[in-house]
């Protein structure tokens, strides 16, 4: 049992961090806490591993215990998920005070993350790919869409100028998936979609919020609202990526202006099912026979509230479809989120204690396949089917859309 | 014997012989490693060997004549990425 210590407690600390605390709330809502522990109740992992206690956590920070909150694993173990703000009956925010702390006390982030986040404002996107690798890989991708559907009028349109949206990419599409580009490729061709890529500033990924460093969240975004300007699009569309798509909704709120943050961001979960929806693309849900579950990623259904779209598309493309349970905005994150899948191989086995969680609730569905539209979550549930021996695949919904669609 | 950590890389590159890599195959889904696995294997640790990273995949489908489709296909459990395993490359950041 912890001691708290009276000479321990610095009244000041919750006003330091009131003060650099980027949230949409008022700066001092984190003090409303009422100790009630709904946050732990709420945490998937406080019965995983016993750190995981955002109740007292947050007393510490209130109370002003410096030395045990900079000590505590809970700041670079937590998720960030949100759940516990989910449940909490104040609101308080504690992914943003985890937040917070991360990136205004002078810490660094652990493992490989910190490299992560430098590549990433050095070179434009966090895997290091080179402009030339970006363009030949799309190009490449165009070519083999056009074998494949045998029209050599599908196109991967790159600095359109006047298109109706910007597609930012997840820097693992370009360089491990490739064929991912070619998937999405097809859909936007089937839809007839009006799009653009950028050969400057194309990461929709964003580091920054992951090592709480908001000079770098700055930079990252106003890379996009640039593209945004020099392009002349009406809105951006972000790939299948749960940070990203929070990063650059709610992000562009707290690190833009209101002028420089004039556009209006999607996920394109959000406009396949806007296409299925309204007749633009047809598809045939028999090519999709197994049966399918699928896992809400955090940053997506519970922050942004994109919940009913990626259900949609799945109701319409695959046989199957079968709920994990809880889900919806109840959902357990898989473990990987926060940061922690970028943070190497030293905390590889204490993610997979956390990935027991999900591993059950996708055994219970005894789906054949989990799709997710997200990468953190993608290689977490990789990781995580390969260390219990799940026999599942992985998909992301533009897989099931593009490999339902049908082609007049 | 040869050390293969949890996630499936090679704990020392040095280790790294035709033996192995038809080791870390098999826990990669592959049973049996034909010449156009061999060429992406030795184009990969020959571009690794030079530049200290990962060859890009289109470089990889220029070399081999294969294209994506195919060469996910040769590497079935997680594409290339498995490659770069069987290739007995570290674990890059990522990877």
């Amino acid at each position: 049992m912890s001691v708290i210590f009276s000479h321990n407690m610095n009244h000041q600390f919750k006003t330091e961090i009131a003060e650099v605390f980027t949230t949409l709330q008022d700066k001092l809502d984190f003090a409303n806490c009422l100790a009630c522990g709904m946050c732990t109740a709420a945490c998937p992992y406080s019965d995983v591993h016993d750190e995981m206690d955002p109740r007292k956590f947050v007393r510490m920070c209130l109370l002003g215990l410096k030395d045990e909150v900079f000590n505590d694993n809970f700041i670079w173990k937590c998720n960030m998920c949100g759940r516990c703000t989910m449940l909490c009956p104040m609101q308080v925010d504690i992914a943003g005070l985890v937040r917070t702390l991360r990136g205004n006390f002078g810490l660094t982030a652990p493992g490989t993350l910190q490299d992560v986040v430098e590549n990433q404002v050095k070179t434009g996107n966090q895997m290091e790919v080179t402009k030339e690798d970006y363009l030949e890989t799309l190009e490449w991708m165009e070519e083999e869409l056009q074998e494949e559907i045998d029209d050599p009028g599908a196109k991967i349109p790159v600095d359109k100028v006047g298109a109706d949206f910007l597609f930012l990419w997840d820097p693992r599409e370009i360089k491990y998936y490739p064929l991912d580009v070619q998937s999405i490729a097809k859909i936007m061709h089937a839809a007839g979609a009006n799009w653009t890529c950028s050969s400057e500033y194309w990461d929709a990924t964003h580091y920054g919020l992951f090592n709480g460093d908001d000079k770098v969240s700055k930079i990252l975004l106003k890379r996009i609202a640039e593209q945004v300007k020099r392009l002349k699009v009406k809105y951006v569309v972000v790939t299948e990526c749960g940070h990203a798509t929070h990063a650059q909704r709610w992000g562009k709120n707290v690190w833009l202006t209101s002028k420089e943050g004039n556009y209006p961001v999607f996920n394109f979960v959000q406009k396949e099912a806007e296409w299925i929806k309204k007749g633009i693309i047809k598809v045939d849900p028999t090519r999709n026979p197994e049966p399918v579950t699928f896992h809400d990623p955090c940053n997506m259904v519970r922050k942004e509230g994109i919940v009913e779209e990626p259900r949609y598309c799945l109701q319409k493309t695959v046989i199957d479809f079968r709920e994990m349970w809880p889900n919806r905005e109840f959902n357990y994150c898989c473990g990987g989120g926060g940061g922690l899948l970028a943070m190497g191989s030293e905390i590889y086995p204490y993610r997979l204690e956390k990935g027991s969680l999900k591993a059950e609730q996708i055994k219970r569905t005894s789906a054949k396949i989990v799709v997710t539209p997200c990468h953190n979550c993608f290689d977490q549930l990789s990781d995580i089917i390969k260390h219990f021996k799940l026999d599942v695949k992985v998909k992301h919904i533009h897989h099931m859309v593009s490999n339902a669609l049908v082609l007049d | 014997m040869v050390g293969i950590d949890k996630e499936g890389y090679l704990k020392n590159q040095a280790d790294w012989t035709e033996e192995v890599a038809a080791r870390i195959a098999n826990r990669e889904g592959i049973d049996n490693l034909t010449e156009k696995h061999w060429q992406i294997i030795y184009y990969i640790r020959d571009y690794y060997n030079d530049f200290n990273t990962v060859p890009p995949l289109h470089k990889i489908s220029e070399k081999s004549g294969l294209n994506a489709l195919e060469i996910s296909r040769l590497f079935p459990k997680e594409n290339i990425r498995s490659a770069y395993r069987v290739a007995g490359l570290p674990r890059l950041e990522r990877f």
